[in-house]
């Protein structure tokens, strides 16, 4: 199981770019603020997360400024690498 | 009765000649015959004829057809090829047959370009003008013209009138006129030669040395820096060798000259200043672009002794040359002189061999020689740890220091350590600030990158798949216009993935630079330069090459970015910037000859910058800055390389120091390969002690479009120890069973292993 649903506001896109097959892809920065019960106490909660679109979700046109509801899975950046980027597979515009 | 029985080479992969009943056809030595063969027929050539034959009489087949209106192929050709396939242990059938042009391989009579020459008969010459009827005004004009002044050919028909052929034709079926094929010599254009520019001292005393034994056997090594004017040298050697021959009267046949180039890409440039030079002299070119009715008829030129100069790449060699006086060889280290396959010959050698056998001269022409020829002209002047008293300078030594034109000067060269800055998408940030100045004061650039494509590799960051081919041990180069993998060993093109087939993860990366990619990167980076790429894709059409070339000359382009196509022989005036790219892997390469190949090249490119009045610049980016090769690169000091590397070789035992040959295996079964060389290996141990046989090995590429390979390394001090165990173990192998079963082939005198 790896899911990973998260409200967040979109701080940063990087120009949309293609795989070498064509395939559309947008890298961006969500940023996420909310108020979460831990152990039963309430306490504030801020995070960056890095995250990627792919395909025709890349495509609808995302902008700076947006909260979004993003839905995906983690995954490391890259073989050696220990940092966690989020893949959106399904998102919906607040 | 001429003798019966004729002994005919066929283009078949064994190492004997076919009996054949000549059927009472005249037929002779080195003529063209059709005979049947298996099912079918084949095309032969006479080698022999002969009373008797080891197979019963009744048993042998007469020919089909000789092909008695050519000329047979002389002597001398046909034994230059019998001595190379005999030493480089290939079938002597298939080595004349590969060596002719495909044409005359072909059953149909090999005619080129067909060109009539009309002749009076005696009917013609007694017909009464007056007899004719006055309206056939032609008909009267070509008969008056074939009376009074002889045969005509078709050209002077043509300046005739413009009916004159169809009223030739007339008189032919009037019988008062013969047709006669002839080869159709081009017109030498009344044009005036360009005036020839004065020789400097060296390049004076480079041609007075040469001429001064140009009746005999003598290899010359012509060692000139780029730009030291080296074809002017081979155009004042021609003039020298074509006109003492004309001096020497009109029954003697005009002298022939050879000259090989490397590549066919160079063959127009240097065509193009020996016509403006020589304009007096017929110029043939024999390359594998020109059509094949062309190749055939310049061929024909050759072999008749028409063709006074033959410019053409390695094939050329074996071209019948009845007249030949004098053979020049440009950038006689190019590694395109070896072939890679069927008959494994090196065109330099053959050609030293054919010189020696007429008694000519043969100069080799070369900034930075094979190391092989400067040890030949260097003899014992290098001071080896064990430098053998024998060893004596077989070749003259020729040197050019100074660039031809005076005021051009050699350029400058830096090494850029690309450890110590941050690269913009793998250009330095000095290598772009030298474009951008040159680009303001509208001067060119060259950028050199050996590696064609977008980038060298397609890599999954999420797993380290790289994307392999399938049939050779290779990676895929990713050609992102064409939005497909290319293997450039075996040509296997597939889409790319949409996602890693390891992983399944679709951001896949283009990682490293070829052509494309630092196309695409220039232009980002200056958004104003013309910028033309030169590779093996941008100028697959015809002409393409020419046309970007023009474009350059015409500055209509700032910035070329070419592989080691643009190394070679152009002169841009106006271009003062090379930057060399990414040459890191040849440095560590573990083929012996890299290092030595990888000097040349660069040396080569390096060469492009400021061959005019306008001093160069050379910027090299590499990890590696202190390596010994840069530092000789940066003083332009070929000979105290070639003095170190040979040093190497010496102590290492690697050619020129020992004689080496490759048996090479490859088979689709790896075990079969095995036990190939497994048999050859045990056998050419028993065979020699002079030999050193090592054992069985895979070569760096373990596969090749879909074979797997492997190889036994042989080298000895004599050459002929290694010739003799050679031609005894190839003997032996071909009655082996298992040989049959695996693709294997001799490779004497290898260029890597």
């Amino acid at each position: 199981m790896n899911k990973l649903v998260i409200q967040a506001e979109v701080v940063q896109i990087e120009p949309l770019r293609y795989t070498p097959a064509g395939i559309p892809l947008l890298s961006v920065v969500l940023r996420h603020v909310s108020e979460q019960i831990e152990a039963g106490m309430k306490r504030k909660v801020e995070c960056e997360i890095n995250a990627v679109v792919l395909g025709d979700l890349a495509l609808k046109g995302l902008k700076q400024g947006v909260q979004i509801i993003a839905q995906g899975f983690l995954a490391k950046r890259s073989l050696k690498s220990t940092q966690l980027v989020m893949h959106i597979n399904d998102m919906k515009t607040m | 009765m001429s003798k019966p029985i004729l002994q005919i080479a066929l283009d078949v992969p064994l190492a004997r000649l076919f009996d054949y009943l000549s059927a009472g056809q005249h037929v002779q030595v080195g003529q063209r015959v059709l005979v049947p063969f298996g099912r079918r027929n084949q095309i032969g050539i006479v080698m022999a004829l002969a009373d008797s034959s080891e197979f019963a009489i009744e048993k042998l087949k007469p020919i089909t057809q000789v092909f008695s209106d050519e000329v047979p192929l002389d002597a001398e050709v046909l034994s230059l090829i019998k001595f190379s396939a005999d030493y480089y242990h290939y079938p002597f059938g298939q080595a004349l047959l590969a060596a002719l042009p495909a044409r005359l391989r072909q059953v149909a009579p090999a005619v080129a370009r067909k060109q009539y020459c009309y002749q009076i008969t005696g009917a013609g010459q007694q017909v009464d003008m007056e007899s004719l009827p006055k309206r056939q005004r032609v008909l009267r004009m070509v008969l008056q013209a074939l009376q009074n002044e002889g045969a005509q050919s078709e050209a002077a028909l043509d300046a005739l009138s413009g009916s004159a052929r169809k009223a030739a034709k007339e008189l032919v079926s009037l019988g008062y006129a013969v047709t006669e094929q002839v080869l159709a010599v081009k017109r030498v254009p009344a044009i005036l030669e360009t005036p020839q520019p004065a020789l400097n001292a060296e390049q004076a005393a480079a041609v007075a040395s040469i001429t001064q034994e140009v009746q005999t056997f003598k290899a010359w090594l012509l060692h000139g820096i780029t730009g030291s004017g080296k074809t002017e040298v081979y155009i004042r050697l021609m003039q020298h060798v074509l006109q003492q021959q004309e001096a020497h009267g009109a029954a003697q046949h005009s002298a022939q000259v050879l000259v090989l180039v490397p590549e066919i890409n160079l063959t127009p440039q240097l065509e193009a200043r020996f016509r403006a030079r020589l304009p007096q002299y017929h110029l043939v070119s024999l390359h594998s672009s020109l059509s094949e009715s062309e190749r055939l008829h310049n061929w024909q030129l050759a072999q008749s002794g028409a063709a006074q100069i033959i410019i053409g790449t390695r094939l050329s060699i074996f071209t019948p040359i009845p007249h030949l006086k004098l053979i020049l060889i440009d950038e006689e280290h190019d590694s395109s002189y070896k072939q890679q396959d069927s008959m494994r010959y090196h065109a330099r050698d053959v050609a030293l061999v054919r010189a020696k056998r007429l008694n000519i001269p043969v100069v080799m022409g070369s900034a930075t020689p094979a190391l092989e020829s400067w040890y030949n002209a260097m003899g014992s002047q290098v001071q080896g740890v064990s430098a053998t008293p024998s060893q004596t300078n077989k070749y003259g030594l020729l040197t050019l220091k100074q660039r031809a034109v005076s005021a051009a000067q050699l350029p400058k060269i830096d090494c850029i350590d690309t450890t110590k800055v941050n690269l913009q998408h793998g250009l330095t940030p000095q290598l772009v600030s030298a474009l951008r100045l040159r680009l303001e004061r509208k001067e060119q650039s060259l950028l050199f990158i050996n590696r064609r494509g977008y980038s060298p590799v397609l890599l999954c960051t999420a797993c380290h798949w790289i994307a392999p081919c399938t049939r050779c041990s290779s990676r895929l180069v990713v050609h992102l216009g064409q939005k497909k993998l290319r293997c450039h060993h075996c040509g296997h093109e597939q889409r790319i993935p949409h996602q890693c087939p390891s992983c399944g993860d679709a951001d896949l990366h283009p990682t490293g630079h070829g052509t494309q990619r630092l196309e695409q990167t220039l232009a980002s980076l200056l958004s104003t330069a013309r910028i033309a790429r030169v590779d093996r894709d941008s100028i697959s059409r015809k002409h393409a090459l020419v046309e970007i070339l023009d474009r350059v000359h015409n500055q209509e382009i700032d910035i070329l970015v070419g592989t080691q196509m643009l190394a070679k022989g152009h002169d841009f005036p106006n271009l003062t910037l090379v930057g060399v790219i990414d040459t890191d892997s040849a440095l560590h390469s573990p083929d012996f000859r890299a290092s030595e190949r990888l000097f040349a090249q660069l040396m080569q490119v390096a060469g492009r910058a400021g061959r005019a009045d306008k001093a160069g610049q050379v910027i090299i980016q590499t990890a590696f800055p202190d390596h010994a090769l840069f530092n000789a690169l940066r003083s332009q000091d070929y000979a105290s390389y070639a003095n170190d590397l040979l040093l190497e070789r010496e102590q290492v035992q690697f050619p020129p120091y020992v004689f080496t040959a490759l048996l090479r295996a490859e088979a689709h079964d790896f075990s079969l390969v095995q036990q190939f060389l497994q048999l050859a290996f045990t056998g050419a141990r028993a065979l020699s002690q002079h030999v050193v046989t090592y054992d069985p090995v895979r070569p760096q590429m373990e596969r090749l479009k879909g074979m797997e390979r492997g190889y036994i390394l042989m080298h000895a001090h004599q050459r002929p120890a290694l010739q003799k165990l050679l031609t005894q173990l190839v003997y032996q192998l071909r009655s082996e069973p298992i040989a049959a079963k695996v693709r294997w082939a001799v490779d004497v005198n290898p260029l890597e292993f």
